[in-house]
Order: structure tokens, then sequence, then C-alpha cells
């Protein structure tokens, strides 16, 4: 498998302004005023493909979220992601927004769509790319 | 009880006519694989059906006593089919 696939944009930001990487849009600075759920509503809609993890695309800290990130990556497409290792209140606020207890989660259009089980079983049956790219179900 | 047992009892008494089964993925009693076969998962999106699996489950994963699971929803139809294809175990 090649992980360094030339399609694959990973895009991080963090909870931090100044630690926001990779080449995309840049993200608004949060408002230091806004609650948590605010913030995590503002980030899961600043991609049209957003992911919550624990870790990095660079060194995810748990197998479902590596797991996760690799379907992801194998789209080719352009997502964000965020840490909720690094902020317990976004991870508090992640759980609450999406009422999903765990994590990965993943975000198409500010829509939750599930987590590990739910992504490896639509990327098996080839429902993701079509979610992911907005074409409605056959 | 071990978790195993306790996350397989739980899911039985909540989803009467479900085939509930439960497995420890890492031997640690914490990651536990679960297939759940229900024919209240009919016509509901995959989302919901892992919704109301996870909800019977939320104290178990709010306290970490659970770290972990691994979710596979069917009907009784396919979990019926699954069982011919992959035989008994």
């Amino acid at each position: 498998m090649n992980d360094e696939s030339p399609r694959a944009h990973p895009f991080r930001i963090a909870s931090h302004p100044a630690a926001v990487t990779g080449n995309s849009q840049p993200v608004r600075e949060p408002d230091p005023h806004a609650s948590p759920l605010e913030r995590v509503e503002r980030m899961v809609g600043s991609a049209d493909l957003f992911l919550f993890i624990k870790g990095t695309p660079e060194e995810p800290l748990c197998g479902f979220s590596a797991n996760v990130l690799r379907i992801i990556d194998s789209l080719g497409v352009p997502y964000k992601t965020f840490d909720v290792l690094s902020d317990e209140s976004i991870r508090v606020a992640g759980k609450e927004y999406s009422a999903w207890p765990t994590f990965p989660q993943v975000y198409v259009r500010g829509e939750f769509i599930g987590g590990n089980d739910i992504v490896s079983e639509l990327a098996a049956e080839g429902g993701l790319r079509q979610l992911v790219e907005g074409h409605e179900h056959g | 009880m071990s978790r195993v047992q306790n996350v397989q009892e739980l899911l039985a008494a909540r989803m009467p006519d479900a085939i509930v089964e439960v497995r420890d993925m890492t031997g640690t009693d914490d990651h536990l694989a679960v297939l759940v076969a229900s024919d209240i998962f009919i016509g509901k999106p995959l989302l919901d059906q892992h919704r109301l699996v996870m909800s019977h489950l939320q104290q178990q994963l709010d306290t970490a006593e659970v770290h972990a699971v691994r979710l596979k929803t069917v009907t009784l139809d396919s979990y019926h089919e699954r069982q011919l294809k992959e035989g008994p175990r």
C-alpha cells in the first residue's frame, strides 16, 4: 500500500490557529468566547470532509483512527482533522454534538456519518465515495 | 462476570428479538466485537442501526469500562445468509 499517494492531501486544524498546517484555506481564527460546541460546529463545517481523530494523520494514536485515515486517504480527496486528545473540551463537545460516544468521527459536509465501523462498512460496499462526492445512493 | 458476558446479556435483554454475539478482540476484555442481528434494523440507515445498539452500551462506554466496540448490525435474514456462507462457528 502506498501511503504517500499524491492524490491525498490531508490537512490538519488544531486548537491553536498558529498550529494550522497544510495548504488548505486557513481556518478562521476561533472566537475565544465561542463555546466548545460552537467550535465543534465550526470545525465540522470547515471542510467537506472532516475527521475528529486521536492523534494526527502523520501519527494516529489509536488503531481505529489509523484505519479511518487509511480509508479516507484512499479516496484521494482533501480533508481536515482535529486531534481530540489535544483538547479535552472538544473531546467532550464532539461526543455531545454527534450524540456518538467514541472517536474517530467522520463528517461529510457538516453531517456526522459515523465512526470506524460505519466508515469501513460504507467503504467496503462502495457507498463512501458516493457519499463524499455527493451522489445519491443507488 | 466478564464484560463480554455482561454486554452479551445486556443487549439480549434490551433487544429481545436479536441474536447477539460478543467476542473479546484483544484478550483484555475491553475491546469487544459485537454482532447484533435483528429485524428492528430493517429499513433503518446504518448510522441509526449503530446508534440504537450503542445507546444500550452508553454507560459502559462512558465509564470506559469498555474501551472500544467494533459493531456489526445485520437483519436476521442476512445473519442466516452469513451463517450459511461461513458455516457454523
